[in-house]
């Protein structure tokens, strides 16, 4: 189920949002998210929603395709938003029984709550869809040097974040063999009661654990080999580039902004 | 004074272990040598790679490179002029991307960018890598990686190549090309070559073989001499070059051969002088 | 015990259908594994020999045509269940098998298999104790820590954890991969002899050509995710400019054979081993032919 999950994962189709600067989009999905919370009405959720099925058509990735790939998310979202729903008070009260209530309040809220979450995931699924994480990576570190001043290691962070991301895949493939290989001598994943799935994990952690352990310290030992001593003073090879395009999302999500302060009013 | 890696009488044994994975070792290595240390798994040979980088300290004994001994205070110096290869492609890999694994080294040495840009192009032009600077290491094969390792190296100027088994994850495709692209390096660099293998098809191609057995130095020579001893190789738990294996397989067929070394192209010449000898 | 045949009917598997990650691993295979033979299967790296190996095991299903193993049947429809049963009597060792170990004890470890398809504590540890026996592995070190072993035996245990499920096919993915030159020898003359003497069917996934041609009775060539190629190593290695072709590396003996030929000596029939080369040749040396 989870490998339908787009969330994270890089599609390259190549689309004039790829080209973006990654510090413009980590920034703006950032800024996007929080003038969200500001949408207080219909036409202003509206409004916004189809912004993001612009911004969603603009990856060139198939709709039908990112459909499916954020489907399993909203499940969850629903779940939250049924819970909300059933323990709001306010306006005319639709439904009780015990501690639940169903109320007029419970559901309009319940509804824009949805709506918020959608939004986000969708904003935040278009992010990592157009972005490699080593330029989200990059584009953390750029955004967070100003914390160098105040004694934030941001350097080391940088490179922490730029290693766990570059072994992720590595440590996946991993993970999939040793579960081939569990799965061989007869572990069963998908079945059982909930103490014997969580036993037939063990199999599974120790071998990677020790994996990780191994390769950390290999990759510790090459690095040192390489010079490695620490972030004071290394010099950086990858520069990120700001563009005119990158000056006119920044424009065009202004300009959204001032449409949304407009509908609120509505 | 031509001996560029001097090491005498080292040993070490690791902290939770009683026996010396090294053991009272001395030798030399001449510079622009390529030196092959074989011996079996768990021989001893990777320790002594790491000792005269420095990535581990030492019980007893002493190891110079380039004259100055490798000690806590100069170790940064001693690693400047020494590059590394390590057995496993993966782990070794830093950076996200082809470039940016070639630049780790460069940006570890606070080289200024533009120089930066200059060094990892031209590197990865060495090893034939141009196309991929961009990928993640996840998009290439074991062979690849391994290039990228040697074009880290490259881009530091180091005297010295040390190779851990480097080629023993690949297969034999990636295997041959990278001992090719070793060759073209080492010309191209001066480099002096360290290679650590149980390889003996890599280990004939060396100057000078140092065999390790159970942390001990158990021989030392030419290849010629130390690859006609096909009983001891087999006996220190190693292979026979292919040569050899025929002649030893002619021997049991009652059939007189050379004493002396024979590798394939010689044993090729040799068969053929024969046949025409019987016609 | 049942000794079953291997049959694939225009099998084909295809990864992440109808996304755009949408891989195709294998195109039409049809190909019949006998029981109790060796076979190999070789191709350069990604020509879908380990996807072929993981459908073998019922680690995954085809996403179109058929499986026979036996007397099941496994295609697209088949379920977990279905599955699950290939893995006890199909036993695959992975490449770096010592990675799968978890177990605090080497013999607990071996016993993991076979308590999982359902033996009794004391039944399994017998067979561990057999398994062990059948690989080298000395009793002494049944207590001891798996991580505590050096690597071949670390590999010797992993390699006993799935014998010790009695499998009776046995898969091998590159079972010598980073062992010294004296563990390979060994590690390939136990699977042999566990082949003739055990009666196992073995599959052996390899890159090294020399283990093909000695050990194996029928070679299976793969190239794009397609059967290429199938016959006895014969067939396959007396071809040096097809086996470029597709990616394949000429064994230093056909290489040897090959170069003597164009000096003069002939072989009949082509040799496969060291030994048949030297008998051939000293056969021509003393007839003068």
């Amino acid at each position: 189920m989870f490998s339908k999950v787009l969330f994270g994962r890089y599609v390259p189709t190549n689309s004039r949002i790829h080209q973006l600067d990654p510090r413009a989009k980590l920034a703006l999905s950032f800024y996007f998210i929080i003038i969200i919370f500001f949408a207080n009405n219909w036409i202003s959720y509206a409004f916004l929603a189809v912004f993001t099925l612009a911004v969603i058509l603009g990856t060139r990735v198939k709709l039908s395709f990112f459909w499916d790939g954020i489907k399993p998310l909203i499940w969850i979202i629903l779940f939250t938003v049924v819970l909300q729903m059933l323990f709001s008070s306010g306006g005319h009260t639709y439904w009780h029984w015990g501690i639940f209530t169903v109320t007029q309040f419970g559901l309009i809220n319940g509804g824009y709550i949805f709506c918020r979450f959608l939004l986000i995931i969708c904003m935040s699924t278009v992010l990592t869809l157009t972005t490699p994480p080593l330029l989200i990576a990059d584009a953390v570190e750029s955004l967070m040097k100003p914390l160098v001043k105040i004694k934030v290691p941001v350097y080391e962070i940088a490179l922490m974040l730029s290693i766990a991301l570059r072994f992720v895949p590595t440590l996946l493939d991993e993970t999939q063999k040793i579960m081939n290989a569990q799965r061989a001598r007869g572990v069963d994943f998908g079945s059982g009661s909930i103490w014997k799935r969580i036993k037939s994990v063990v199999p599974i952690l120790i071998p990677l654990f020790i994996s990780a352990f191994n390769r950390a310290d290999e990759l510790a030992t090459a690095m040192e080999a390489r010079g490695y001593r620490g972030g004071e003073g290394r010099t950086k090879y990858r520069m990120l580039k700001w563009h005119r395009q990158d000056t006119l999302a920044c424009i065009l999500m202004l300009v959204v902004t001032i449409i949304l302060a407009g509908v609120r009013h509505y | 004074m031509t001996a560029i890696i001097r090491a005498t009488n080292i040993s070490y044994h690791y902290p939770d272990e009683t026996n010396d994975v090294i053991h009272n070792l001395s030798f030399e290595i001449k510079r622009g040598d390529w030196v092959a240390i074989v011996g079996h798994n768990g021989s001893g040979k990777s320790t002594l790679a790491r000792a005269i980088d420095g990535l581990l300290e030492l019980d007893q004994g002493e190891i110079f490179v380039n004259d100055q001994l490798v000690a806590q205070e100069n170790i940064w110096e001693i690693r400047k002029q020494i590059g590394f290869v390590f057995q496993n492609p993966d782990n070794q890999f830093v950076g996200a991307t082809v470039a940016d694994d070639v630049a780790f080294g460069l940006e570890n040495r606070h080289m200024p960018r533009n120089e930066m840009i200059e060094k990892v192009n031209e590197a990865l032009e060495m090893v034939e890598m141009s196309q991929f600077a961009e990928r993640e290491p996840a998009a290439l094969s074991g062979g690849q990686k391994q290039r990228v390792a040697l074009a880290g190296v490259v881009a530091m100027r180091p005297d010295i190549l040390i190779l851990d088994e480097a080629t023993s994850m690949l297969d034999p495709e990636g295997r041959e090309s990278i001992l090719k692209l070793l060759q073209q390096l080492r010309q191209r660099y001066h480099l002096t070559v360290i290679s650590i293998t149980h390889d003996i098809d890599e280990a004939a191609m060396a100057d000078e073989i140092l065999l390790i057995d159970d942390g001990r130095l158990v021989a030392k020579g030419v290849p010629n001499e130390i690859l006609m001893q096909g009983d001891r190789l087999i006996e220190l738990g190693l292979d026979v070059p292919y040569g050899e294996k025929i002649k030893r397989a002619l021997v049991k067929e009652d059939l007189q051969t050379p004493t002396e070394y024979m590798d394939s192209n010689r044993m090729v010449d040799w068969l053929w002088q024969k046949l025409n000898l019987t016609k | 015990m049942v000794v079953a045949e291997i049959e694939f009917n225009e099998v084909g598997f295809v990864y992440q259908p109808g996304t755009p990650f949408e891989v195709s691993a294998l195109r039409n295979i049809n190909l019949t594994i006998e029981s109790n033979s060796y076979t190999a299967i070789v191709g350069h790296t990604g020509s879908g020999k380990s996807t072929l190996i993981q459908l073998l095991d019922g680690l995954l299903k085809p996403t179109s045509g058929r499986l026979l193993i036996g007397q099941s049947q496994i295609d697209a429809n088949s379920t977990n269940r279905q599955l699950a049963q290939l893995h006890q009597h199909i036993g695959i060792v992975f490449q770096f098998p010592e990675n799968q170990l978890f177990e605090e004890t080497v013999i607990k470890d071996i016993a993991f298999g076979p308590k999982n398809f359902g033996k009794s504590e004391s039944q399994a540890r017998e067979l561990a104790l057999e398994a062990m026996e059948l690989v080298g592995l000395n009793a002494d070190l049944s207590e001891r820590s798996p991580f505590e072993l050096s690597g071949g035996q670390m590999r010797r245990v992993a390699i006993a954890g799935v014998l010790a499920m009695q499998p009776h096919t046995l898969i091998l993915d590159e079972p010598t991969a980073g062992l010294d030159p004296r563990g390979q020898r060994e590690i390939m003359e136990l699977f042999a002899s566990l082949q003739q003497q055990q009666h196992l069917t073995v599959i052996l996934v390899t890159h090294q050509m020399e283990d093909a041609a000695q050990y194996a009775d029928k070679i299976v060539v793969m190239n794009h995710g397609e059967v290429v190629k199938v016959g006895t190593p014969r067939d396959i290695f007396v071809d040096p400019i097809w086996l470029k072709n597709n990616h394949l590396m000429v064994p230093k003996t056909t290489a040897f054979a090959q170069r003597l030929q164009q000096r003069g000596f002939s072989f009949d029939p082509f040799p496969l081993t060291v030994a048949e080369l030297a008998q051939q040749i000293k056969q021509q040396l003393e007839s003068g032919s």
